[in-house]
């Protein structure tokens, strides 16, 4: 990788004495992608919010353009520029889909010297938002939830975007085309994505590479290999689903990751 | 229709107070019972200014505000914040010793013999057969006014919009940088700062007595209660109708009673409607 | 063994207290009533989870059910006990189902509500002793094998029977919270949804607590108007009564069988023993609540116990980071 965002070194975090993420390490650039694979309970949530901020890690660093954030408070790391869309969506409820997209704002104004309001081109992104600005956030379907949680998000500008399930609850159709979007922030937009799903299935078109998440260890897939058969494997063991339009991927690098 | 006229005016206060535990409680969730201490240190400073350091009524006033945002801040950050992961009733029973500490320091300095802050707006007016005292008119309006004015930063300001993303989900709120010990603060400092207008406008009317806190703090729940919504704006309704209701209270059983009418009132709305009594609580379900 | 250490200790202080000066009496019986009426509120705030704030109006049911008994009608302690409880209980049967509708802090301002009700109805109802209240309660006669000399209103007795009363009230706080239902209640406040896909009718349960709440706290009524002889709206608004159980519950260590003992000693007893001026009596009441509320967030109870385990304090303050996880767990409302 040329220049990383987000690095994350050794990272281990839990619960009250258990380890759910046991020394991972990673890091993505500005436009790259990050799939983080694993069946429920893997720990992918648990990672995402450790980078949030939300649960403390036990040990290990986290850095942002080298600027280590490893204990600051979620609200500090999303005005640096990491922002998280959670599991669940988890819009405003009561608040309608224009305030909804005004908190995003708060993490972008922070920041000195970001580039304009990105509010006409989040729209344009979404503009099946833009029809309705004025609904209450949680009269919307499941789908566009989805897409303002995401939208919402944008709003604060992030260098790195961390989506927790963009998937769950949604049809297939909805699924790929938010797929697309986040793909399109991730290529045009610049943004290091880092995508947690259940199945490889759904974070195959949108990031560049994956990896697995088995009991709290990340284990590298590199793309564009060919030992597609020992991929299958490591998805079945990691109990996720198994990928049907999967590229060829090359076996893992065995036991710790990177 | 006299005491309907005053029922309205009181009513206004009552709404003014509520306004602001509206906000302390709607957006940090703490249960806040010592606001209605704010109401009385306010009242009490603002006399004191006025009488003892000779003050104009506006600046008493003033002082009378500033004791109540510091007091509210220092009880937000000494006693609140610490205790923010803590379960709710023992925040409820922190505000409870923060309300017999202040009582018990109050007493000790300024005696419990009500007072008024002289120099208050004077003469009155007439509607149909009943007289209407200036001051009551000018009670009513700075009310109504300072509640309009936070409605608007609520709604419009993105201050606002942030303190009611925090109110909705407070998780997700700081997910998306919006900082949650500011929001903290602004909230205290300006539901304190509604709490202090309240208390030294009224100062300048009626008679303030420094045990009057814990009433206070009822009455605005009531009005929390009646008004239904967590909006600013719907308070004003809530505390006109307690108003209106303890004056007509007050004329249907003039034997006592009264404060049974007001409370099981509230009762009937609470049971009827048992969850989210605040717009801002029915977000979170 | 250990098991009942404590209830040894606790016959043994009430015992040397009996042999005090009547001022010393009175000002342990009223202490131990206070506590009483905290062990009653334990079973709906500690166990079930409801902050009631209204166990004063059952308190006072008690004790003007047992002032009007005893002054209009003649009855004796034993009957009025049965007889005022009796209403006690119905009158929680009736209101508690609706106001049971109501959760946490709205649970909580409506029984402050009911509160105010009760001791506005009893202020201003002219039958009820109005602000003036009912004096003239009759104590019954001394026991037989109780020395009497220098006690001529046998309030010995009456101390007697109130530690009697306290013992057997907490013993019955200690069964339910041993017992299945007990430990349903815990579960119902821990995760309320949860118990009730499990098939429990939660409101039944909640219910019960309620009720038992109310029934105890009338009893300590019923003593409180035997003891005192009289009986006025004062003892039993909010700030009196249910301010200072909920206060000696929360910071005793709620669901703790021994924290409304322990609160008590510290936040009533104690300074009422040590004869503080007024307000001294109260910074100090204020003070103790604060600092424990803030630095001891499970109650002196769970400071005892970490003092007794000396070292390994790291239980309970491991079940707090739990319940702290848990709840933030909770708040996330997704099931994953
Ligand atoms: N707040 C918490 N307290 C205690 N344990 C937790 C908490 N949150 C998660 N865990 C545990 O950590 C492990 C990882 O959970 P996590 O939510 O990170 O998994 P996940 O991969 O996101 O699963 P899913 O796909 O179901 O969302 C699980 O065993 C879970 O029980
Ligand atoms: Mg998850």
């Amino acid at each position: 990788m040329s220049e990383s965002l987000l690095t994350v070194e050794s990272l281990v975090a839990g619960y009250h004495g258990s380890r759910v993420i046991d020394d991972v390490s990673f890091s993505v650039g500005p436009g790259e992608g990050l799939g983080v694979v694993g069946a429920n309970g893997a720990g992918k949530s648990t990672l995402l919010r450790t980078i949030s901020g939300l649960v403390a890690p036990a040990s290990g660093r986290i850095l942002l353009e080298g600027r280590d954030i490893t204990r600051l408070s979620p609200d500090r790391i999303a005005r640096a520029g990491v922002l998280h869309v959670p599991e669940g969506r988890r819009v405003f409820s009561g608040l309608t889909v224009h305030e909804n997209l005004r908190t995003g704002t708060i993490a972008g104004a922070a920041r000195a010297g970001s580039s304009a309001d990105p509010y006409d081109a989040v729209l344009d992104l979404f503009p099946r938002l833009r029809e309705r600005l004025n609904q209450q956030a949680q009269t919307m379907s499941g789908g566009e939830q989805q897409m303002l949680a995401i939208a919402r998000a944008l709003m604060g500008r992030p260098s790195v975007l961390l989506v927790d399930e963009p998937a769950m609850g949604l049809a297939p159709v909805v699924v790929k085309r938010v797929a697309e979007h986040l793909r399109t922030i991730r290529e045009h937009w610049g943004v290091a994505l880092v995508v947690a799903e259940q199945s490889a299935n759904n974070v195959d078109g949108i990031v560049g590479g994956h990896q697995l998440l088995v009991d709290g260890r990340l284990r590298e897939v590199d793309s564009g290999g060919s030992d597609r058969a020992n991929l299958l494997a490591a998805y079945r063991a990691a109990g996720a689903d198994v990928p049907t339009t999967a590229r060829s991927g090359r076996a893992l690098t065995d036991g710790k990751n990177e | 229709m006299q005491e309907l006229l005053n029922g309205v005016a009181q009513g206004t206060v009552y709404a003014l107070i509520a306004a602001g535990l509206v906000l302390i409680f709607g957006v940090v969730r703490v249960p806040h019972f010592a606001h209605g201490e704010s109401v009385m240190v306010s009242g009490m400073m603002t006399c004191w200014a006025v009488t003892s350091l000779h003050l104009p009524v506006l600046l008493g006033a003033a002082v009378g505000v500033a004791a109540s945002v510091g007091y509210g801040l220092f009880l937000c950050f000494a006693v609140y914040w610490p205790m923010r992961n803590h379960p709710e009733w023992n925040l409820l029973a922190s505000s409870l010793g923060a309300v017999v500490i202040t009582q018990t320091a109050a007493i000790a300095i300024w005696t419990s013999t009500p007072r008024v802050t002289p120099g208050g707006v004077s003469g009155s007016f007439e509607i149909g057969d009943a007289i209407i005292p200036w001051s009551w008119a000018v009670l009513a309006a700075i009310s109504a006014a300072v509640i309009g004015a936070t409605a608007l930063l609520v709604s419009r300001t993105t201050a606002g919009v942030s303190m009611k993303a925090m109110a909705a989900d407070a998780e997700t709120a700081q997910l998306m940088g919006i900082p949650v010990r500011k929001n903290w603060a602004i909230a205290f400092a300006v539901g304190s700062a509604l709490a202090g207008v309240a208390g030294s406008v009224y100062s300048t009317v009626f008679p303030v007595s420094t045990t009057l806190g814990l009433d206070v703090t009822f009455s605005a729940l009531v009005v929390i209660i009646l008004a239904g919504i967590g909006s600013v704006a719907h308070v004003l309704w809530g505390g006109v109708l307690l108003g209106v209701v303890e004056a007509v209270a007050g004329t249907v059983f003039p034997g006592g009673y009264q404060d049974s009418m007001v409370f099981l009132f509230m009762l009937v709305v609470l049971v009827a409607r048992p969850n989210g009594l605040f717009g801002l609580e029915r977000a979170r379900d | 063994m250990t098991r009942f250490l404590p209830w040894a200790a606790l016959v043994a202080g009430l015992g040397i207290l009996g042999t005090g000066s009547p001022y010393l009496l009175t000002l342990a019986a009223t202490s131990a009533l206070a506590i009483m009426v905290a062990i009653a509120l334990n079973v709906s705030m500690g166990l079930g989870g409801s902050v009631n704030l209204g166990v004063g109006v059952f308190y006072g049911c008690g004790a003007y059910g047992a002032a009007l008994l005893n002054t209009k009608q003649g009855y004796s302690l034993g009957a009025s006990l049965v007889v005022a409880v009796a209403i006690a209980v119905v009158v929680s049967l009736i209101v508690g189902p609706l106001l049971l509708r109501t959760r946490s802090l709205y649970f909580a301002i409506s029984t402050l509500a009911l509160n105010g009700i009760f001791v506005d109805i009893v202020a201003s109802n002219d039958d009820l002793g109005g602000e003036l209240g009912i004096p003239g309660i009759t104590r019954p006669g001394p026991l037989p094998f109780f020395g009497e000399d220098g006690d001529p209103g046998s309030l010995r007795t009456m101390y007697l029977l109130i530690c009697v009363a306290l013992v057997a009230v907490l013993a019955v706080f200690a069964a339910i919270r041993g017992h299945r239902v007990g430990r349903t209640l815990e579960a119902i406040r821990e995760d309320e949804l949860l118990c009730q896909s499990l098939g429990y009718t939660t409101l039944g349960y909640r219910v019960f607590a309620f009720t038992v709440t109310a029934g105890l706290a009338a009893v300590a009524g019923v003593f409180y108007a035997f003891v005192i002889q009289y009986v006025n709206p004062g003892p039993f608004s909010f700030l009196t009564s249910s301010f200072q159980a909920f206060v000696i519950v929360a910071v005793g260590g709620a669901a703790r069988t021994w924290g409304p003992i322990l609160a008590g000693i510290v936040l009533v007893a104690g300074p009422s023993f040590l004869e503080f001026s007024a307000t001294t009596n109260q910074y100090v009441y204020g003070g103790v609540l604060l600092a424990i509320v803030i630095f001891l967030p499970g109650g002196l109870a769970a400071g005892v116990d970490r003092l007794a385990r000396g070292g390994a304090a790291t239980t309970s303050s491991l079940r707090r980071t739990l319940a702290r996880l848990k709840h933030t767990r909770e708040s996330e409302g997704e099931l994953s």
